[in-house]
């Protein structure tokens, strides 16, 4: 059996269960954040079962499991707020406790696996080590450092998140830091020392490519966007954004092959930059990425390759 | 469209922008997929546990016998 581990909320996760519905997959769907109304979770004897109605799955049932984004557990019974966080947090143990049964080799991904591979500072230290051409990157918090380092760039210097670029604001008013060039008139308009700041050479790039990667299968996809070159492709929704498979080369793919594989992961979704001369700088990896939406822009279909994955195992 | 703020805290922040809704992705019910920006990509529960709050696991006071950080090892990642 498959089991998709997600949330309620997950708009990729819809998409591919609809798929794998429409081709005669069997899965289960676990939403963690409603899971606590309707599953049950027995251990006795040393065997582990989660129950969904009068559906039983052993631990030992379970030949896939597609990690996609679960959520905290959120439980509904009276009491206060102390008592409902061991509530959901002894709902949570009980969860980790069934799919800790679970051999690593059936995860996709296996979530520490994930966290592993989520540094973007560590990224790039593994990533040039393995022979990929990794940007000029300097973390810092002292101005005279970034002034050098801006300097030595000839000013074409960018600045990007270290973790998210996605402020989320109680009243609903969200906002977003992308990559963005940083001038000049950049340099002083804000302070630097009170944290660590990620800058990097701008690429002279002419496109993107995001290069998914499932199991044995290396999709690349060229990202044209409406300017060329663009700093940040992902802006404006991506709108205007042509979208290209294209082969990879085969240095880089070797690359990014061992990359992902000294991860542990069988899932990844990767970035890079191309510059006129076919230059392939890489960018981050992420190990739990958005891909659906290259599907839906009709430039890839993704979600074969996911169920062919699912059923290496079956 | 720049954020509504001051002098920003930090350098970064001054490249904060405003988010414009996507009425028509939106509306066709495909936001999440057809949105890749960076927020949509990393995976920010990443390094909460994989299903759990946080709060009692970063108590160790009131768990003297658990090891917070063992709670986590199946945590999900940030990107």
């Amino acid at each position: 059996m498959l089991l998709v581990l997600t949330d309620s909320t997950d708009e990729t996760a819809n998409y591919l269960c609809n798929k794998l519905a429409s081709v005669g997959v069997r899965f289960v769907r676990l939403d963690t954040d409603t899971c606590s109304q309707f599953v049950r979770i027995e251990y006795s004897h040393g065997s582990v079962v989660l129950s969904i109605e009068d559906l039983a799955l052993p631990a030992e049932s379970i030949q896939t499991v597609w990690l996609r984004r679960p959520k905290p557990v959120v439980v509904d019974v009276v009491g206060d707020e102390a008592q409902r966080d061991h509530v959901a947090n002894e709902w949570a143990e009980a969860l980790h406790g069934y799919l800790a049964h679970i051999p690593l080799v059936r995860w996709i991904n296996y979530p520490a696996a994930n966290v592993g591979a989520s540094h973007k500072l560590e990224q790039l230290t593994r990533a040039h080590r393995l022979g990929l051409v990794v940007p000029d990157t300097l973390v810092t918090q002292s101005y005279e450092k970034l002034e050098a380092f801006w300097r030595a760039m000839d000013g074409r210097v960018i600045a990007k998140p270290l973790a998210s670029g996605y402020l989320e604001r109680p009243e609903g008013i969200s906002s977003s830091i992308y990559t963005s060039r940083v001038r000049r008139e950049h340099l002083l308009s804000a302070p630097l020392d009170p944290c660590p700041t990620l800058f990097q050479e701008e690429i002279a790039k002419v496109f993107d490519v995001r290069v998914t990667m499932i199991d044995e299968v290396v999709v690349g996809v060229a990202l044209h966007g409406p300017s060329g070159g663009d700093v940040d492709v992902r802006r404006d929704n991506m709108r205007d954004v042509r979208y290209e498979v294209i082969k990879i080369p085969d240095s880089v793919e070797d690359s990014l092959r061992r990359l992902i594989a000294s991860y542990g992961l069988r899932f990844a979704a990767a970035d890079f930059g191309v510059t006129s001369d076919d230059s392939w700088l890489f960018f981050e990896v992420n190990p739990n990425g958005q891909w659906a939406w290259l599907d839906l822009a009709g430039a890839t279909n993704l979600w074969e390759h996911f169920v062919h994955a699912f059923q290496a195992h079956a | 469209m720049r954020a509504p703020s001051g002098t920003p805290a930090t350098f970064i922040l001054q490249f904060e922008e405003l988010q414009v809704a996507d009425e028509a992705a939106v509306g066709c019910g495909t936001k999440t997929l057809t949105m890749t920006r960076e927020e949509q990509d990393q995976d920010r529960d990443a390094h909460w546990s994989l299903v759990c709050g946080t709060g009692t696991f970063t108590r160790t006071k009131e768990e003297p016998d658990q090891d917070p950080a063992m709670a986590d090892y199946l945590a999900i990642p940030r990107a």
